[in-house]
């Protein structure tokens, strides 16, 4: 990657309201050009705002809202060169595909913006977005007589004939079946690695944004919380919240307990401290890492097969947590005790207010540098 | 099926049957009535003994059924196609744009509606009569169109319940506000449009307090004035009266029979959920 | 649409906040304004004016027209011809409920239940008055109901009834006028019942069929109960329209007679304006139907919203 990549959209200090309740207060969030950026949150985080705002359904109460460069925060969604794939699809349901793609380019056209295209131009360029979506064949076909997936195609399709400065998608994954949404997120990717477009992507989906993005961001209540490749927001969460949020199953954090069964590695540390359960070992780990870590004894609650391995719920004084398990190794039966050792290579550390302020140890690094914390090595 | 609830279900055709007759009797009675001659007049045979075209013959001949009917339905069409045009963007403009207001608006549209409308004849009588309006079609649809608040008020709901993603997808693919008005949310509301068409233009049709004040010369009356005006002129001939009954009403019957399935659809449909 | 080639302001979509300054606050206002126009040109200025009108003496056409106050409400009040009115004003809206209400609920339920094939045929015929224009269907009646030669009193007589005077007997006459009003506007109360019933739920009626209840069971514990709000609905239309549903028959077949038995305020607002040209007065009975009227409406709204409710 670049070190300084092109801007291909950035909010910037944007505030929106609705009524009195604030959305957002003052939100940054920079997509690159050429990048899959996926925006990811739960439900009411002000992700899909952020996207409306971009794409001119709404238009922001302070702040400015750039696109390649240039401030578009008052111009309306038909200036400014963008196209939105929604949850819903929103195919017109009273014209056919070939309508449906062609309808903002002939919109364009009669409106005779320069640039825009001719009708041959437009049959050809609607042509070439059905094959590239493997649409052939369902031209004439009108919405209702389409499956899921080739719904999606086809509001895919709709965005990519119009060749855009920027693609917006909106928890499009979100109404096909799990199957097809595994499929789709692969076509996606390979989707915007062939048009190398710069795209926006919302979901509140951990496992899309982790396996499309080639940078993420998290947002919480209003808030970026993160920003960075998904392999960084993994392994460094920026805070208690992202490093639970990301990641299945998600991570155990704790706070620096008194509670019997709850030992603290020696050495420095901070207020809360957080493992990801493939990293938790049953007993026997803890004599070969020498004492070093985090240790954790309380009584097996629960066993659930995840597949290869399976996921143990442990639950002691100081609380509960879950950690990774190969299925076919022997493990204690529910209600019996055990040890957990988690070693101190694998920890995450937060302060009070859930801010990270190292990984792993010996030395928690100083507070005002938590991105590239971490003097041990990173996970795997 | 068992015994008692054959019964029951032909008890009930039974019933309905005859409230069927009931209603069909009228018009029914009318074409007999019209085909007699003045002595079988008396008669009381559903089917003529003797069956006569004269009724029909003499009537014509100061009848102006066509003009009457031409007049009727060209005003009920532009009133419907008017009312509609305004009840549409309306609607739309009160649910497309929040805008301090457009509460009030649709509570006054909403009050409008149950105005009667014999509290308000003696104003808009002096209105139409200050604009010159008596005795055209002008003035005889202009205060019609107040009937749009209706419209406004069915259709509200409707495009208030139009999928929101729909019409942002529009606005994305470069479409101004009318370009989404008339192309994206008019051609998926059709069927409530057409039920609304047929509402509007058999309101009109059925008009008669108006047109009895603004269209009482024969040039510009609707049926309804014209058969009464026909009825004061004929007095007691019943066999010309029945015929000019049924020959304005042929038309109607008429396209109702061919579109009834259609009409009764767009009511039960339109308005059932 | 001159409306609709200007460019749309962004923030004035629904939803969105800081709206450009100076730019499209017109808009909406220019959707809305035709129907707005229409409806206070033709309904709330006339409204006013008939308010104004009801305090002066004028003959529609003359060039006098002095103030006199509340002089015509004196008059109307003590016009016996009002208080005739507004008595059968209440019997229309009363004697309406069976032929606009309770038949049309009965046949629908009928037509839905055990109508099969039949059941677009009887909708068709039963429909259709409603598409006739009142006043031929009023005139047909009128022959029908001929006091000679009516096919009315020839089958009354055939079982033995002596002929009545239907339209010109003072007893009789209103309910001769209800019964062709009521002919009109059952279709319309069947339509929308059937409408209702077809929106149905279907399960709860098939779980009830499956619990061994017969129809007549279904139709009293389950139809009824969901159709409430429907029947309340034309209850309401049929107590607050009635009268006025009643106006072409009245003005056809009787013209308010025989001596003010089938007048009502609606008709006798009509023969103030245009039999008597006394604006004056027309417009002070125009104002009061007006008032009497909202209150109904509005009391009827309250009454229907709670029961409505408690279902």
């Amino acid at each position: 990657m670049s070190a300084v990549p092109r801007v291909g959209a950035r909010l910037l200090g944007v505030v929106k309201r609705y009524g009195t309740t604030g959305v957002l207060d003052g939100l940054d969030l920079e997509v690159p050009e050429g990048a899959f950026m996926v925006l990811v949150g739960p439900s009411g985080c002000g992700k899909t705002t952020c996207l409306r705002l971009l794409a001119g359904l709404e238009h922001p109460d302070g702040g400015r809202v750039e696109i390649a460069g240039r401030d578009v925060s008052r111009e309306p969604a038909r200036d400014r060169d963008v196209a939105m794939v929604f949850q819903d699809f929103a195919l017109y349901p009273h014209m056919t595909v070939e309508a449906n793609v062609a309808f903002g380019l002939r919109l364009r056209s009669r409106r005779r913006r320069a640039g825009s295209p001719d009708a041959p131009e437009i049959d050809r360029r609607v042509a070439d977005a059905l094959r590239l979506l493997e649409l052939d064949g369902l031209e004439r076909r009108r919405p209702a007589q389409l499956s899921g997936g080739q719904r999606q195609r086809v509001a895919l399709a709709r965005a990519i004939v119009r060749r855009p400065r920027l693609f917006l998608l909106d928890e499009p994954l979100s109404n096909l079946d799990a199957q097809l949404r595994g499929q789709t997120r692969a076509e996606l990717v390979r989707l915007h690695r062939r048009l190398s477009a710069t795209m926006l992507y919302v979901t509140h989906d951990q496992v899309e944004a982790l396996s499309m993005a080639s940078r993420m961001a998290v947002m919480d209540r209003g808030a970026v919380l993160q920003v960075g490749s998904p392999r960084e927001v993994y392994e460094r969460p920026a805070t208690v919240f992202v490093a639970r949020f990301v990641g299945s199953p998600p991570m155990n954090v704790h706070a620096l307990t008194d509670r019997p069964g709850f030992t603290p590695p020696v050495g420095p540390r901070s207020a809360q401290v957080g493992w990801r359960p493939p990293h938790g070992q049953l007993s026997a780990g803890w004599a070969a890492a020498g004492r070093d870590g985090l240790r954790l004894s309380g009584r097996l609650d629960t066993a659930e097969l995840l597949g290869e391995d399976l996921l143990l719920g442990v639950a002691g004084p100081w609380g509960r947590a879950g950690l990774l398990h190969p299925a076919g190794a022997p493990h204690p039966a529910p209600g019996e005790p055990v040890e957990v050792h988690v070693p101190r290579d694998r920890l995450h550390w937060f302060d009070d207010s859930g801010t990270r302020v190292g990984h792993g140890g010996p030395a928690p690094p100083p507070v005002d540098r938590p991105a590239r914390a971490g003097g041990a090595p990173s996970g795997p | 099926m068992t015994v008692r609830e054959l019964r029951a279900t032909l008890s009930a055709h039974a019933l309905v049957v005859l409230v069927c007759v009931f209603s069909a009797l009228p018009v029914v009675w009318a074409v007999s009535t019209s085909f007699k001659g003045p002595a079988a007049i008396f008669a009381p045979d559903l089917v003529p003994a003797d069956p006569t075209l004269d009724n029909y013959r003499a009537t014509l001949a100061t009848f102006p059924v066509a003009r009457l009917v031409l007049n009727t339905g060209a005003v009920a069409a532009a009133v419907a196609a008017l009312q509609l045009l305004l009840a549409v963007l309306a609607a739309y403009g009160l649910v497309r744009f929040r805008f301090r207001g457009g509460p009030v608006v649709l509570t006054a549209l909403a009050a409008a509606i149950i105005v009667p409308q014999q509290c308000l004849i003696v104003p808009n009588y002096l209105l139409a009569a200050q604009m010159g309006w008596i005795d055209t079609y002008v003035g005889l649809a202009a205060p019609q169109l107040a009937g749009c608040a209706l419209g406004v008020l069915l259709l509200h709901q409707h495009v208030r319940a139009f999928p929101r993603s729909l019409l942002d997808a529009a606005q994305i693919d470069g479409a101004g506000h009318a370009t989404v008005l008339w192309r994206i949310v008019v051609p998926n509301l059709r069927p409530v449009l057409v039920a609304l068409a047929v509402l509007f233009f058999i309101t009109s049709w059925n008009e008669y307090l108006w047109p009895l004040l603004v269209a009482s010369g024969t040039e510009r009356a609707t049926v309804q004035v014209g058969l009464q005006a026909f009825q004061t002129e004929q007095g007691n001939d019943w066999g010309r009266m029945m015929a000019a009954a049924v020959l304005v009403t042929a038309p109607v019957l008429l396209a109702y029979g061919l579109a009834q399935r259609w009409i009764v659809a767009a009511f039960v449909q339109g308005t059932g959920r | 649409m001159t409306s609709t080639t200007t460019a749309a302001p962004p923030g004035a979509d629904r939803g969105s906040g800081a709206r450009p300054a100076g730019t499209g606050a017109a808009l909406p206002w220019l959707h809305v304004a035709p129907a707005l126009g229409v409806v206070v040109l033709w309904v709330y200025l006339p409204l006013l004016a008939t308010l104004a009108l009801s305090f002066f003496r004028w003959n529609l056409t003359g060039d006098e027209r002095p103030f006199v106050g509340l002089d015509n409400y004196a008059a109307l009040l003590g016009d016996p011809a009002f208080a005739r009115a507004a008595g059968n004003t209440l019997i229309y809206a009363l004697g309406l409920l069976p032929l606009a209400v309770l038949l049309p609920l009965a046949v629908a339920i009928l037509v839905w239940n055990r109508g099969g094939r039949l059941r677009q045929a009887y909708r068709t015929i039963l429909f259709a008055p409603v598409i006739l224009p009142p006043v031929v269907g009023a005139v047909m009646w009128q022959w029908l109901l001929h006091p000679l030669l009516g096919v009315v009193n020839l089958a009354l007589g055939g079982i033995g009834v002596g002929p009545q005077n239907w339209l010109g007997d003072r007893d009789l006459a209103i309910w001769s006028v209800i019964v062709v009003t009521g002919w009109k506007v059952f279709g319309l109360g069947f339509l929308i019942f059937s409408a209702a019933l077809s929106g149905l739920e279907r399960n709860q009626i098939e779980a009830a069929r499956v619990d061994g209840a017969t129809e007549g069971e279904i139709t009293r514990a389950i139809v009824l109960p969901l159709l409430t709000p429907t029947i309340l609905l034309m209850t309401f239309l049929t107590v607050t329209l009635g009268a006025q549903w009643a106006f072409s028959a009245v003005h056809v077949l009787t013209q308010g007679g025989p001596a003010g038995a089938t007048d009502n305020l609606y008709y006798l607002l009509y023969r103030y304006a245009f039999g008597y040209f006394d604006t004056g007065t027309a417009s002070a009975l125009a104002v009061l139907v007006f008032a009497g009227f909202a209150v109904l409406a509005l009391a009827q709204l309250r009454l229907t919203d709670r029961l409505g409710h408690d279902r």
